[in-house]
């Protein structure tokens, strides 16, 4: 519209002083129009396209972001879970034993919780290592010698069954357990 | 630091404001949309520091320059090319040129002669050409322009700041 006119009074001699009134005179109709007589875009698409480019991240999006997290999570629990179901009960106890050998002897009697879950046992009685197992295993002990003097340095997986603990600690020349019932005997 | 959620609610309500304002200038809806878009990701990116409650007048005053840019940018007349320039140097402020803005319509209404308030009325707001005017009111197009020089004259002297008259 602005263009339409022909800037006749240009060749005035002040023509650059009434070319910069003529344009503050346009502005100022235009400035005067009503909301409804200006094309202005709606606000809202304005700002999706404006978030997109400039990746802003609105409101909304940072609420889709949690629940995205959130679903991660959980199906990274759901997958953590259905791998360590599905999984051999355990390797096998001769290779355990090997490792075992080597490991290091401490001063004094203690147990450890290694980052792989097992139950390390480094100097501990055999009384304690089968009340530990029998507890975690909701089974029952039978003690038919006293036990307190066998001291081991061991480590049981806590994926293994009560039976292949059982099994794996008779491997000992002082160790021997029976399983029956649910019942842990120390012969 | 201004958190996303705050510029989103600077950025809705300060859209149609800062529309008008480039809409003033510039007259073209995309042009519009461009400068509005560009000087609110200057703002996200370089978040400067301002006081609350003046983020929308520091934002006018960015869309108000980037517009006599663009329109300086744009202008093939070489006399009019010096225009714009002229403008941000004079009219430095957004808020000082709206002031203006409603003077000027003060004065067409309140001052101006009638037949001038009609030719400029015309040739201003409705956009029509001196030779359309010229039919509309059976005047020739000579006096057109002779109405339209002096209105801009009787303003110019009203409100020029540097205080020259003709």
């Amino acid at each position: 519209m602005r263009n339409k006119i022909k800037a006749e009074w240009l060749n005035e001699p002040d023509g650059e002083e009434l070319q910069q009134m003529a344009t503050a005179v346009r502005e100022s109709y235009v400035n005067s129009l009503p909301d409804e007589a200006l094309p202005c875009p709606d606000v809202d698409a304005a700002w999706e396209e404006f978030a997109r480019k400039h990746r802003v991240q609105s409101k909304r999006r940072g609420w889709q972001k949690w629940i995205a997290a959130a679903c991660v999570l959980l199906i990274s629990v759901v997958g953590y879970a259905a791998f360590q179901t599905l999984k051999p009960a355990s390797e096998t106890p001769a290779v355990q034993q090997e490792t075992l050998t080597s490991a290091a002897v401490p001063s004094a009697a203690t147990l450890t919780e290694t980052e792989t879950d097992d139950l390390v046992y480094h100097n501990v009685s055999l009384k304690q290592i089968v009340e530990e197992l029998a507890s975690l295993h909701g089974a029952k002990v039978s003690f038919q010698r006293n036990v307190s003097e066998v001291r081991l340095y061991t480590q049981l997986s806590r994926k293994w069954t009560l039976a292949e603990c059982i099994s794996f600690l008779n491997k000992f020349d002082q160790v021997n357990l029976q399983l029956e019932h649910n019942t842990i005997t120390v012969k | 630091m201004i958190t996303p959620a705050h510029f989103e609610q600077l950025f809705r309500q300060s859209y149609r404001p800062l529309f008008r304002l480039a809409y003033t200038l510039l007259e073209d809806e995309d042009d519009c949309q461009d400068v509005i878009h560009e000087v609110m990701a200057n703002y996200w990116e370089k978040q400067p520091e301002i006081k609350t409650g003046k983020e929308e007048g520091y934002l006018k005053q960015a869309v108000y320059n980037a517009c006599l840019n663009l329109l300086a940018s744009k202008e093939r007349n070489q006399k009019l090319k010096i225009v714009y320039p002229e403008m941000l140097r004079q009219r430095s402020t957004v808020t000082e040129n709206q002031e203006l803005w409603e003077k000027i319509q003060w004065y067409i209404r309140e001052k101006m002669p009638f037949k001038t308030r009609e030719v400029i009325t015309l040739c201003f707001l409705q956009g029509f050409s001196y030779q359309e005017v010229a039919e509309m009111l059976t005047i020739s197009p000579s006096t057109v322009n002779m109405h339209v020089v002096n209105g801009l004259r009787m303003l110019r002297n009203e409100f020029n700041p540097t205080g020259k008259k003709k």
